[in-house]
């Protein structure tokens, strides 16, 4: 991912996030994507701002609110060339699945 | 900041393929039928050229140097360019450069691709490591997805509406219609654009530009070398590349170079006749103008409403309908804006042909990142 935004140190180390944060921006993917995903749109793709202070761009789930709070799960996708895990977040308080009711942006 | 004055080079000829959805030719064919028609245009010969910038996505296995094969020209200068939309901006300015320096004498820039769904699906998923690490896996790879978040966080932090923002999206199919090299060739109506259907919500259909496959060229040389002498002068260029930070950013680049770079050209900002602003998606122009200067951060949408910025008011913008209704043929799209300006400059513009065009500034932004566009850059030419 390159160097420190802020300060351009380029020795970076991985470290675990707690995986809560706030919704900066969402879009809903529903056409023009090819294989796989074009057998699984819609779904919703959001950037967030992470407690740690740093933007991500993930999978999410269910309708969003710009800075409602979020919190990272994990979700099986069918990406090629094989099935992976990648995050996804949801709601803080709510208990949402995958598949459940999605509401237009 | 990489701002540049020129003294000496001038846009001697041009030629811009019309976008087709099906493949016709090879990526090589292409380029060889642009430069071809450029040559052409500039009313030189293949064996005066003596230098070569080229750029595309689909060059593969080829690097430069086959392509000048390819293209049948033997050079002294050889220069490959980043595919992306500023490469066309950054050609001409490197260009220029060599053309002032001595370095060549005729300098023929040219990009294009053949591009097939399949093909560009592929482009974009490896599009960069980033991509393919981070945004290929999950679906959010560009371009679509990216402008999506910038549109949805700029509409709410702005408090901008979908309609604001149709507006240029109406006003360049208004010019396209009037453009014989359109793809989207009809006009549409605000009621049009707000009833297409969505692609990446907040973005719909006439949000985006078709893909497709083409080529465009320009040849670039010493003032007294072109034969026609009504060539537009290049007069000033900058470009400036990962300026942002992050994916936060309300500043991409055009802002730190553009006084200096209007400075370099000798011109104020009142003094340009049409933009041609880099429009992959109509946010872009938008934020373009913003940066610009022409209004603050924001404002971009009032300013379009505020100010007529059609073929009859001033400065006109994208007055051949750009890539919206042009259409989008990978290393070509960067030529738009630039090919459009030239062509307002020799008067070539026919039913579009703006009145008496003094100055034309083109604009572009490339090379997706993480989420934000990585490239910017510049160009203002002035009438032979």
């Amino acid at each position: 991912m390159g160097p420190c935004p802020s300060c351009r140190h380029d020795e970076l180390e991985w470290a675990e996030v707690a995986g809560t944060g706030l919704v900066v921006a969402r879009c809903k993917v529903q056409r023009g994507v090819g294989p796989p995903f074009s057998d699984e749109v819609p779904y919703v793709i959001a950037l967030i701002n992470l407690a740690e202070g740093f933007l991500f761009i993930t999978r999410a789930l269910g309708e969003l609110s710009l800075g409602e709070r979020v919190r990272l799960q994990w979700a099986e996708i069918q990406a090629t060339p094989w099935p992976c895990a990648v995050p996804d977040f949801s709601p803080a308080h709510s208990k949402a699945t995958r598949g459940s009711k999605e509401t237009p942006l | 900041m990489g701002v540049r004055s020129f003294e000496t080079a001038v846009v001697a000829g041009y030629a811009e393929l019309p976008v087709t959805k099906r493949a016709v030719a090879d990526t090589p064919e292409l380029l060889r039928r642009a430069v071809s028609a450029a040559l052409e245009h500039a009313q030189l010969t293949r064996a005066e050229v003596d230098g070569l910038a080229v750029a595309g996505f689909t060059l593969a296995p080829d690097h430069a140097v086959h392509i000048a094969r390819a293209l049948g020209l033997t050079v002294k200068w050889l220069a490959p360019q980043e595919p992306g939309g500023v490469g066309a901006i950054s050609a001409c300015m490197a260009a220029a450069r060599a053309i002032d320096a001595g370095d060549a004498e005729v300098i023929v820039c040219v990009g294009g691709d053949s591009l097939d769904s399949t093909t560009l699906e592929r482009i974009m998923a490896d599009f960069s490591t980033e991509v393919a690490n981070w945004l290929a896996p999950i679906g959010a790879h560009p371009a679509n997805v990216a402008f999506a978040l910038l549109q949805d966080r700029y509409m709410n932090e702005f408090d901008v509406s979908r309609e604001e923002i149709g507006r240029v999206a109406v006003l360049q199919r208004a010019n396209g219609a009037r453009n014989p090299l359109a793809l989207l060739s009809d006009a549409i109506t605000m009621d049009d654009y707000l009833a297409a259907p969505p692609v990446v919500a907040p973005l719909h259909l006439f949000d985006c530009v078709q893909p497709g496959s083409g080529a465009s060229a320009v040849v670039i040389c010493q003032a007294d070398r072109a034969p026609r002498p009504e060539s537009p002068r290049l007069l000033a260029g900058a470009e400036l590349h990962n300026l942002a930070s992050d994916l936060s950013a309300r500043t991409l680049g055009w802002s730190a170079f553009i006084e200096p770079l209007l400075g370099a050209a000798g011109i104020r900002r009142g003094d340009l006749d049409v933009l041609e602003l880099y429009d992959d998606y109509p946010l872009m122009v938008l934020w373009q103008l913003e940066e610009l200067g022409f209004c603050k951060p924001g404002t971009g949408a009032r300013f379009l409403r505020e100010h007529d910025l059609s073929l009859e008011g001033s400065p006109s913008l994208n007055t051949g309908g750009g890539m919206l209704a042009i259409g989008q043929a990978g290393a070509a799209g960067g030529y738009v804006p630039v090919v459009e300006a030239i062509r307002q400059l020799f008067g070539d513009g026919g039913a579009r042909q703006k009145t008496s065009v003094e100055y034309a500034l083109a604009s572009a932004l490339g090379m997706l990142g993480y989420g934000l566009p990585l490239s910017v850059g510049a160009l203002i030419a002035g009438r032979g």
